[in-house]
């Protein structure tokens, strides 16, 4: 029965704030794997949200939730390594501008 | 004592994060997302989720940020190709970009000020650890949930050997594997 | 958090941080004599009496040596790297408890500077953390060797952690919980080599190849890679680097004695004090195991080593969680 440290609100608005710079990456940087990044980070933002709700209502199931995101996380993590990895080694370049065959 | 650590913290995390938008080096950037995951795992500790905060620092921090510094310097990206490109001119981006984030933030504020949520503990966990409870809700709640993020993960590994494998003999990218 | 509570951590910070950077200090003399015995040689016995000044005086070559820092490096990942080795090998300490609690000065103290229930895990992590240090100062040090050496290094490190994450997972299996101080008072019915002595032996050879030590030193031998990661590096750096590795000796030996050789447990009934002196004891016989192969093994080769740890230790470590689990299961 013992409340938060912190009022939840605060870890809410923390969590908002590293999404939307998150957001502000994937949609403003032209190197691929600084996307990827920026893409890790605002799943890590949601991670915190999730466990901060857990801990405001008590539950277990907000870490668990982390825990299937994290694990989530690992593989396409793997898979999106690998495949910017082939992406290199058939066009020589990270640059996302670079790589628009299919462009309309 | 607790909300001056969770500034600090705060600061931390979203330092880090301005980091990896913001920096040209890759690499650099990379080692600030690992700041914002040690920021992360810190606060998990603060919310009571210590297996967690470890469990973030052994597979964000120590795995999957090890394999981007990995890809990282294997592929020798150092630098962003810098230079012209089709795309929004760089004032118009830095106002979306303050627009965008203020509307997010703003958004966040509003809707958790209107919870009124202050910290409730559920009903059975004065006498369990949380490391006891967090299994017990994860193989008896959550058990189906586990066994298909186990073959995910199996999928995944296939995946990726299968994408970066080179036909033929098929061991030329490995690091220092002698044919043997 | 009362001021006594602040003091007793306080001291038994600075404490236990003397203590592991003498240990370090000495373990270097040790090693090397202990290396010369098996080569038939002397080893260092010149300074100071039996040479017990040896490592002042490798200190104070470390620290006067000129500091080189090559033109092209990246800078401040250089000068950060080494922090990244030393820092988690000591902070590991945080959690290792000596002896169960003493009566100083009128009160229990108990011999840990702190007692998590996440306590292996934490350690896990550091682990983890080390890797850092090994690969950054190989790219940093913008030279081939070194590259090659730090990621040759690196990928060998996060290999054999899975082995030991699963040792250890088997003996939570046998405890009940991660806090160390509990895997110790566990094993007062016997120790856990007993229950799991293919978990001993796999724990010893994996920490072996955690810690880069022979047989396991192929990415930073001097004989091959031109000293691998830390070939750039000199004088205090260099040193800081050095000291990470047996600090890591350190903490590895007395994890492998706190799961399973029982800690600070003494065969028969004694008093509180005996507890530590027993620790140490038991750390020094694995110390002493771990000179012993270095002094008498060849080292594995680079595929020799991966292959060993993927598809020889890490199926015998999920056997061993199965089995753990099976006799635990039937048991009760």
């Amino acid at each position: 029965m013992t409340p938060m440290p912190v009022p939840l609100a605060y870890f809410q608005v923390l969590a908002g704030l590293l999404f939307s710079i998150g957001v502000m990456g994937v949609l403003f940087r032209r190197n691929i794997l600084i996307i990827f990044m920026c893409v890790e980070l605002m799943l890590n933002s949601a991670n915190i949200s999730l466990v901060a709700f857990g801990r405001a209502l008590g539950s277990m199931d907000g870490q668990v939730m982390v825990f299937f995101a994290l694990a989530v996380a690992a593989a396409e993590v793997a898979v999106g390594l690998a495949i910017i990895i082939d992406l290199f080694r058939k066009k020589g370049t990270v640059d996302v501008n670079q790589v628009s065959l299919l462009k309309g | 004592m607790a909300l001056a650590g969770f500034l600090i913290l705060a600061v931390a995390a979203v330092a880090g994060a301005l980091g990896v938008v913001l920096q040209r080096n890759a690499l650099y950037a990379a080692l600030s997302l690992v700041g914002v995951f040690a920021a992360t795992a810190v606060l998990y500790l603060m919310l009571s989720a210590p297996f967690l905060a470890m469990i973030q620092i052994i597979v964000y921090a120590g795995a999957i940020m090890v394999l981007f510094i990995f890809v990282i310097m294997l592929l020798s990206v150092r630098y962003e190709e810098s230079g012209e490109g089709a795309g929004i001119p760089a004032g118009v981006k830095r106002n979306l970009a303050v627009v965008l984030a203020a509307l997010m933030v703003g958004l966040f504020a509003v809707l958790s000020w209107t919870f009124v949520l202050t910290g409730r503990r559920g009903a059975a966990d004065t006498d369990t650890t949380s490391i006891e409870q967090l299994g017990l809700t994860l193989y008896r709640k959550y058990a189906f949930p586990f066994e298909v993020a186990s073959i995910l993960l199996l999928v995944a590994i296939i995946g990726a050997v299968a994408i970066t494998r080179r036909h033929g003999r098929g061991m030329e990218g490995s690091v220092g594997v002698e044919e043997s | 958090m009362t001021l006594d509570w602040w003091i007793e951590v306080v001291v038994k910070i600075v404490v236990v941080f003397l203590v592991v950077l003498t240990a370090v200090a000495y373990m270097t003399l040790i090693e090397r004599r202990v290396i010369a015995l098996i080569q038939s040689r002397i080893g260092p016995n010149r300074v100071g009496p039996q040479g017990l000044f040896q490592p002042a005086a490798d200190a104070l070559k470390l620290m006067t040596k000129e500091t080189v820092l090559p033109a092209a490096v990246s800078k401040h990942l250089f000068l950060f790297a080494p922090v990244f080795s030393l820092v988690p090998a000591l902070a590991a300490f945080a959690v290792i408890p000596f002896g169960d609690s003493l009566n100083l000065f009128g009160r229990q103290v108990p011999l840990h500077i702190t007692d998590v229930n996440v306590a292996l895990l934490y350690i896990l992590a550091l682990s983890s953390i080390g890797v850092y240090g090994i690969f950054l100062g190989g790219w940093a040090s913008n030279n081939k060797y070194a590259l090659m050496g730090g990621l040759r290094s690196s990928a060998q490190m996060i290999s054999y952690e899975l082995t030991l994450g699963l040792v250890v997972v088997s003996v939570v299996i046998l405890t009940g919980s991660f806090s160390l101080v509990d895997t110790v008072t566990a094993q007062q019915h016997g120790w856990f080599i007993l229950y799991q002595p293919l978990g001993f032996l796999l724990f010893l050879v994996g920490s072996m190849a955690e810690i880069n030590r022979i047989p396991f030193d192929l990415p930073e031998a001097e004989t091959e890679l031109v000293a691998g990661f830390h070939t750039e590096y000199s004088g205090m750096r260099f040193a800081m680097f050095f000291l990470g590795e047996y600090a890591n000796l350190i903490t590895v030996t007395a994890l492998t004695t706190l799961l399973f050789l029982g800690g600070w447990l003494v065969p028969w009934p004694s008093p509180a004090w005996m507890g530590p002196i027993w620790f140490a004891g038991k750390m020094f016989v694995l110390i002493f195991f771990m000179m012993w192969t270095r002094g008498t093994l060849p080292r594995f080769r680079f595929d020799q080593l991966m292959q060993f740890g993927w598809k020889i230790l890490l199926p015998l470590a999920l056997v061993n969680i199965i089995l753990t689990g099976l006799v635990v299961t039937l048991r009760s």
